[in-house]
């Protein structure tokens, strides 16, 4: 019956699929959130992985998913909006440390090795389910 | 405008997002018509229309940004 159950079971809900999958993906963002910045290893590691990310996202789409009403995404869209307003007026002013943007004020969050692997871990996954289908 | 000004309308538009959320869920929850979406049901809109393409340029780009493109100390 279990076993009955594993062949109906897409691989990619298998638990010991999906645990493999997370601690490889740990393991390739503590590696490259590991290489120098400004660097080509640097953004080959990063937009290599988006990329990737992007792909699996694309592989695993859900099915037969509805698509919402449209309607009702008017505060959100006001509230982005005025999100992106507030950023892009800090970053035409200086100095920074006066005008801080929303990157400026992540870099203390990200100064540390393992809060930039978790945080590159968490970009990687918001990447591949959205980009579902 | 001055760093306490900056961060102050950061704190505001981010407690606007999470009222926005909490409202929608509860209008969800009473079944009001029509309603707000919810955070989730925004991103659903976004990805299965034709701008999810300009959003995931811009998701590869803050990527590239945060990560491969910042001083660490």
């Amino acid at each position: 019956m279990a076993r009955d159950n594993e062949s109906v079971r897409p691989w990619s809900e298998r638990p010991a699929v999906r645990a493999a999958g997370a601690v490889g993906v740990l393991a390739y963002a503590w590696w490259a959130t590991g290489r120098s910045p400004f660097t080509t290893t640097a953004t080959l590691a990063v937009v290599g992985a988006g990329l990737a990310a992007m792909a699996v996202g694309r592989a695993l789409r859900p099915p037969n998913e509805s698509r919402p009403a449209r309607a009702g995404a008017a505060r959100w869209v006001l509230i982005l909006v005025a999100l992106a307003v507030w950023q892009l007026s800090a970053y035409v002013q200086q100095p920074r440390s006066e005008h801080p943007t929303l990157s400026s004020l992540s870099n203390a969050a990200l100064d540390s090795r393992p809060g930039r692997a978790l945080a590159f871990t968490a970009w990687l996954v918001a990447g591949a389910r959205f980009a579902r289908r | 405008m001055n760093r306490g000004i900056t961060l102050a309308g950061y704190v505001a538009l981010a407690a606007a997002l999470v009222l926005q959320e909490v409202s929608a869920r509860r209008a969800r929850r009473k079944h009001r018509v029509p309603r707000p979406l919810t955070f989730a049901e925004l991103v659903a809109v976004v990805r299965l229309s034709p701008l999810r393409w300009l959003l995931l340029a811009g998701w590869l780009w803050m990527g590239w940004h945060l990560f491969a493109r910042v001083h660490w100390h």
